[in-house]
């Protein structure tokens, strides 16, 4: 084979297109094509690193797909280094719709020290299958707070004193609500009277006969009666309801049943505490 | 760098036609970009629904049935936009809903 050494090929007029009718079989050294714009419409294929200093669109950046194969567990797919922006830093992210498109899910920084991942309104993340499947998708997590308030079914509310610690808090896993909270001098309005009922910040589903099983404890109390049969007080919710009925044992015809307390044997005052905690489902 | 602190009704779900599920949101931002964001639940009813019982809160039976009384909620105290949600979704006809529902599932026992 010989050899040929130019420093520039050029047409004969000095402009328009160079026309390779073969491959080039090897080009040996660094840096060996330069310019601003390399144009292959068939595959362009690299065996060796490859290093892009600005943005990489496919497809004009609308659409198209990238796929990435590698074999060792030593090293990982993709990488995404984020060097500056620290705490919220969009890492990665989810869009669909014309255009531009609209972002449905984040995976963002978190402070340097993990990631957050925001799966959008609608969005769940799926456990134990490679697709959707309502039964096995989380698609909601809450925390927050509700008011701890005790209504009279036939007159007056009893509001939990903030000030001397009373509070409530929920946490929202799917369908299934945990709460608990504490009563606490309260503050009453009008005449306490009738069955007594905590509110709670959902309200309990109503699809299976089974839902009427929704309910939890009084884990701890004061300054208040369950009357003269027993002292335990429970709660329990019923489908569609958005309170806790406080409980008691009381014995009807030789057997032991609940029924709702009402404030004749509670008597509820400014001095009543209450812990509680229970499960609802929504 | 101003810290501002401000709440809002960020969701406002009506469940079984109905119940008016309130999430409240406290959020803290700081020259206008958000920091944080907490939350608070309340659910509004249009009745407060109850049957008639004794001393003892043993149910009472009148030809073996329950009386039962619905008691209209007060929402003037909450927010305009609760208020207006509730006030479309409480029609006529979904508030005799509620009593029925509420009778249906707490029969005589």
């Amino acid at each position: 084979m010989s050899t040929i050494k130019v420093d520039t090929i050029a047409t004969r007029t000095g402009s328009g297109n160079i026309t390779l009718s073969n491959n080039v079989a090897s080009l040996t050294s660094a840096g060996a094509i330069s310019g601003t714009n390399l144009t292959a419409s068939g595959t362009l294929g690299v065996t060796g690193a490859t290093t892009l200093s600005s943005n990489v669109a496919v497809n004009g950046g609308t659409g198209g797909q990238v796929a990435t194969n590698f074999s060792s567990a030593s090293t990982m797919g993709m990488k995404i280094n984020d060097t500056n922006s620290g705490n919220l830093g969009g890492m990665l992210g989810f869009y669909s719709g014309s255009g531009a498109g609209t972002l449905r899910a984040n995976i963002q920084n978190a402070n340097n020290a993990g990631v957050h991942f925001s799966v959008g309104t609608g969005g769940s993340i799926v456990f134990t299958q490679t697709g959707y499947t309502a039964a096995n998708a989380l698609d909601d997590y809450e925390e927050g707070t509700f008011e701890v308030v005790i209504t009279g079914t036939s007159g007056g509310t009893a509001t939990g004193n903030s000030g001397a610690g009373a509070g409530a808090s929920y946490t929202k896993i799917g369908n299934t609500v945990f709460y608990r909270g504490y009563f606490a001098n309260p503050s009453i309005s009008g005449t306490l009277s009738g069955s007594l009922r905590i509110a709670l910040p959902f309200t309990n589903a109503n699809v299976d006969r089974f839902d009427n099983g929704a309910g939890g404890f009084i884990v701890g109390h004061r300054e208040i009666s369950s009357g003269t049969t027993s002292n335990e007080i429970t709660l329990k919710t019923n489908r569609s309801e958005n309170f806790a009925r406080l409980r008691r044992k009381y014995t009807i015809n030789s057997r032991l049943e609940d029924v709702d307390l009402t404030q004749g044997n509670a008597s509820i005052n400014t001095s009543t505490l209450i812990w509680f905690q229970g499960i609802m489902k929504v | 760098m101003a810290i501002t602190k401000r709440t809002e009704n960020d969701k406002i779900e009506v469940v079984n036609k109905w119940n008016i599920q309130v999430r409240t949101a406290t959020i803290i931002e700081e020259d206008g970009v958000e920091l944080s964001r907490s939350f608070s639940r309340h659910v509004v009813v249009p009745f407060i629904s109850d049957f008639k019982k004794d001393d003892d809160g043993v149910q009472v039976l009148t030809d073996g049935k329950r009386t039962y009384t619905h008691t209209a909620t007060d929402i003037s105290g909450e927010d305009a936009d609760v208020q207006a949600i509730a006030n479309a979704a409480w029609t006529d006809a979904n508030k005799n809903a509620a009593k029925a529902s509420y009778e249906a599932l707490n029969p005589a026992e």
